[in-house]
């Protein structure tokens, strides 16, 4: 690799990719639609990734053309900091403030989700034994003479698969909800944000409708 | 240098603490906005650390020996953050700038001279150290993910090769960063003993909303580049030379350092017996089952037990712990504890509890609340007392 500290992932070719869809058509032959969307959000992934890298070279340029001033005039050029300035220093703590209530908003998001997700996964799996097995008494009091393990077990497995397939709908409804439930709390926090970044930065990749969706 | 007025002066601003930090940095990002991309989008295990290594500056400065050995250090630690020379003259600036701030009035010509001085000794002491590193060992390795493997739903194993030999003891810990989530460092223990090709085995969990976890976890792919800082670590470490029995306890991931040092002792002549215990909620959580399966087929000193706590078709459930307790004594082996934060504790209050002596109980735990370096001395008791503290 020639810029080993720059390349934090193998380059693949650049696009204008994020949030571009394939339409499939009908039965022909065509791409593999998981690997169609793997491949857009690597994609995606790089291209941020670069933006990244220009934004560094950008401000490692501006820093070397400082030190160049300073070393052809032996001082700073003249917007280079000098005082300190108190609003300043209060406004980047402003800042910085909500920027960590946006982190801890996400991310006490994302612990109550899993929490939630793996409270209802129990209760799903619990539900789904007690239908089971509530299914298999049925069989028993009706099968009478006609009674055999292997039907027991087909009853079990039946009413376990009806069971996965229904919840496997109602999950992904939710998943959806809550993302967008997220998107909207931290856009208001965003908004708050921008005036305090001022016309400096406006960070609009940071923004929660830019966010890449999960492929569905 | 008025060392009583320095002392002084730092405990009357450590009180104002995070407002403190947050003040510090804020000076720091006004004299040059182009030092916040060097720090993580979210500070506040930064200001945690930063007091911390100034408090201990601060209250050891009159030990020099211990204060130079922690000052080379930061210093030698600090390239792995891309800190360079130039950067310490602004940082000098900002700490002034916060204690004048924080004493107000009581900020004296004195004070403001004695501060500057002391400060140009340590940055001295850091920049030598960072310079004369400089020419044994990179800022950091360099290391790509070759294979990811999702064992639960919650744990991956990721396997990376860095680009330059990364020496290490089984047992250490390596800082991580991932270009996921830039400039956020968590250690990480190697899960192999030092191998051949040099590739190195991390087991993560996720920790629910955590910062890194997450995204090693389910968005890193092989051919990412993570970066690794040097081994730190000296309390899950086996001497080389014989030694006592081993009891490795292991909750989770935890497991992970003490696979290593067993795969480490396997390669040496150690006839040590060792009991690894290792928990897991459910039987589905014992993400490396077949391989210590396999170890303890292919070592006869090595006992493997799985420890289950909270197993819907388990006939008995126990923490590791009580486990360990119940299938003892083990007065006269050396246990080492690996685990969460939470698992440590409750481990570590019950072995003291049950009249384990705390020189023979090992831990270390690396959080991104502390700056490293300063828990390498962590005992048991302290461990315990951390915990209850919050």
């Amino acid at each position: 690799m020639s810029m080993p500290s720059q390349h934090r992932r193998r380059p693949l070719s650049p696009h204008e990719i994020r949030n571009s869809r394939i339409r499939q058509i009908g039965f022909r032959k065509g791409y593999d639609p998981a690997e169609v969307d793997a491949l857009l959000q690597r994609l995606a992934e790089e291209v941020a990734t670069r933006d990244g890298q220009i934004n560094g070279l950008l401000t490692e340029n501006e820093r070397l053309q400082r030190e160049l001033y300073a070393r052809r005039h032996g001082q700073l050029p003249d917007n280079a900091p000098q005082g300190l300035d108190e609003m300043l220093i209060a406004r980047q703590i402003q800042a910085q403030q909500y920027v960590e209530e946006l982190m801890a908003a996400a991310q006490t998001n994302a612990a109550s989700l899993v929490a939630q997700s793996k409270q209802q996964a129990r209760e799903i799996v619990r539900n789904a034994r007690e239908s089971a097995e509530q299914a298999v008494r049925e069989y028993r009091a009706s099968a009478g003479a006609s009674y055999t393990p292997d039907r027991e077990e087909l009853t079990r497995l039946a009413t376990l698969a009806h069971w996965a397939i229904r919840q496997f709908s109602g999950l992904r409804a939710q998943v959806d909800a809550t993302d967008d439930a997220a998107r909207q709390e931290l856009a208001s926090i965003l908004d708050r944000l921008r005036p305090l970044l001022g016309s400096q930065d406006t960070t609009p990749r940071l923004h929660p409708d830019n966010w890449p969706r999960s492929p569905h | 240098v008025d060392i009583a007025a320095l002392k002084a002066s730092w405990a009357r601003v450590a009180t104002l603490g995070d407002q403190a930090a947050t003040y510090f940095y804020a000076t720091l990002f006004s004299l040059d906005p182009g030092l916040r991309t060097l720090f993580a989008t979210s500070m506040g295990g930064q200001r945690d650390r930063l007091l911390a290594a100034l408090g201990h500056i601060v209250s050891h400065v009159d030990d020099t020996d211990t204060l130079v050995a922690f000052v080379e250090h930061l210093g030698r630690d600090h390239r792995r953050f891309e800190v360079r020379p130039e950067h310490y003259p602004i940082v000098g600036r900002a700490l002034l700038h916060t204690l004048a701030h924080g004493l107000d009035t009581d900020w004296t010509e004195q004070l403001a001279a004695d501060w500057s001085e002391a400060y140009t000794i340590v940055s001295g002491v850091m920049l030598r150290a960072a310079a004369a590193a400089e020419q044994t060992m990179p800022a950091w390795w360099d290391a790509e993910v070759v294979a990811h493997e999702r064992r639960t739903a919650d744990i991956a194993v990721l396997t990376v090769r860095p680009a330059h030999e990364l020496r290490y003891r089984a047992g250490q810990s390596v800082a991580v960063e991932s270009h996921l989530r830039p400039r956020v460092w968590r250690y990480l223990s190697p899960a192999n003993a030092p191998r051949l090709d040099g590739t190195i085995d991390f087991h993560v969990r996720t920790v629910p909303g955590g910062q890194l976890s997450p995204a090693l976890v389910y968005q890193s792919r092989v051919g990412d580049v993570l970066r690794l800082g040097a081994p730190i670590g000296t309390r899950l470490t086996v001497p080389p030379e014989p030694g006592p029995d081993l009891l490795l306890l292991a909750g989770g991931t935890g497991m992970a350092p003490l696979k290593a040092v067993i795969e480490e002792m396997a390669t040496g002549l150690s006839d040590r017996k060792v009991t690894l215990m290792v928990g897991a909620a459910t039987r589905w959580e014992l993400y490396d089952l077949p391989a210590l399966n396999q170890l303890a087929a292919d070592l006869p000193w090595l006992q493997v037990v799985p420890v289950l706590s909270d197993d819907p078709f388990a006939e008995q459930s126990a923490t590791v712990v009580e486990a360990a307790l119940r299938s003892g004594p083990w007065y006269d082996r050396h246990v080492y504890v690996c685990g969460s934060r939470a698992m440590v504790a409750g481990t570590c209050q019950s072995l003291l509890d049950a009249g384990y002596p705390p020189a023979s109980i090992r831990v270390e735990q690396f959080d991104d609340k502390s700056y490293a370096p300063l828990r390498e001395s962590l005992t048991p008791e302290g461990v315990v007392a951390e915990v209850t503290r919050q």
